[in-house]
């Protein structure tokens, strides 16, 4: 067993195998051996810890994601399993937490499944729409947005 | 206003925790500064254990220093997202500096891979080192190290091409790497005679290849 500790000073007590699809927890137990000592996580909260976990139970079977090489075909779909994709179901503040730890604890499949969302999420909108949706606000002057629209046009559809 | 809530998280108990733990005050999140801090006193720590050629606490004290000093980047997620990122850094604008826990975490996994290196453990060594150059890609240190690794490795080919390919872009580096350069190529010369002495008379012994199918069978 492994315990966690959060920002905010919760302990999460789970099975070596769970934590360990935290590749940086994985390299760390791998170092130092198997420890009682709590592992600190001083950036990521108890509510998104425990969405992680949540997460690395229910995928803690997995065979080990694939090397460098097969990086490329793997973000190239926006696919998302039947069971993440009800997992993302979250509100945007949570879905960008979990992305941060995911990249902090080095999640990366789940990783993947939030970047994923998020493209899904930005896929087929105007600008203004995902302007609104990220809550961006629109630092061009107008002349430059005119510019920009024209540099782009080929790409618009029409 | 916080008195009265460490009174209710002091009524309140919970099932599992059947004995406080020795800080009872739940004491709030670091800040950026305070995590900066801890990272550094482990870092510290792992140099002393380091010292003492006590490895296996240095790493400890190392990954202690990486949890606290990973993810402190405020624009995270834009740069993760490529919301903002590459679009901004145009050809010969010079590169925003590095923050101060990103000085010190590549310093972090440069010594990690010090102590892989020690440990004989290479290839760990070198992803220790990468990990330490994509942080931060003037930290000279972690790439010597990234040298001598692949050379302690075997991998001496890439080795001697990495490094002289390093010195071509840090011309000032010369001196200090020159002991490292001269090792692998004493070992790629040795290598290559070796190599010569097994294909003298290849073609004289004929028998042993037959039609083109020759390479790769004979294991």
């Amino acid at each position: 067993m492994v315990t966690l500790t959060t920002s905010d000073n919760e302990q999460f007590t789970v099975d070596k195998d769970v934590a360990e699809r935290s590749v940086l927890i994985k390299q760390m137990l791998e170092d130092i051996g198997d420890t009682d000592q709590p592992i600190p996580l001083p950036n990521v909260s108890s509510n998104v810890l425990k969405k992680v976990l949540e997460y690395c139970s229910h995928h803690r079977g997995d065979p080990p994601p694939p090397a460098d090489d097969a990086e490329e075909s793997r973000r190239r779909t926006t696919d998302i399993s039947e069971w993440d994709s009800r997992f993302i179901q979250v509100d945007q503040e949570m879905l960008f937490e979990i992305i941060l730890a995911a990249n902090y604890l080095d999640i990366k499949p789940l990783l993947d499944v939030g970047c994923k969302t998020v493209a899904n999420m930005i896929k087929g909108k105007t600008p203004e729409e995902i302007r609104k949706l990220f809550n961006i606000q629109n630092d061009f002057t107008p002349e430059e947005e005119a510019q920009i629209r024209k540099e782009n046009e080929w790409a618009e559809d029409r | 206003m916080s008195s009265q809530e460490t009174q209710q998280q002091g009524v309140q108990t919970t099932p599992q925790q059947q004995e406080p733990a020795p800080t009872p005050a739940p004491s709030p999140p670091l800040t950026t500064e305070q995590k900066v801090q801890v990272g550094l006193e482990n870092k510290d720590r792992g140099n002393q254990h380091f010292q003492r050629g006590d490895y296996k606490s240095a790493l400890a004290s190392y990954h202690l220093a990486c949890l606290y000093l990973s993810g402190l980047d405020q624009n995270g997620l834009s740069r993760l997202m490529n919301l903002s990122g590459d679009v901004s850094q145009k050809e010969g604008e010079t590169p925003t500096p590095l923050r101060q826990d990103q000085k010190i975490l590549s310093q972090v996994r440069s010594n990690m891979a010090a102590c892989y290196i020690k440990q004989s453990n290479y290839e760990k060594a070198i992803e220790s080192c990468e990990k330490a150059i994509k942080i931060d890609p003037s930290n000279l240190k972690a790439s010597f190290r990234k040298f001598q690794s692949l050379r302690l490795k075997g991998e001496i080919f890439k080795a001697k091409q990495g490094l002289e390919e390093f010195l071509i872009h840090h011309p000032d580096e010369q001196l200090g790497f020159s002991s490292e350069l001269k090792l692998v190529q004493q070992q790629v010369r040795r290598k290559q005679q070796e190599a010569d002495t097994v294909w003298k008379g290849f073609l004289s012994r004929g028998s042993s290849v037959r039609d083109g199918s020759g390479s790769g069978a004979s294991e």
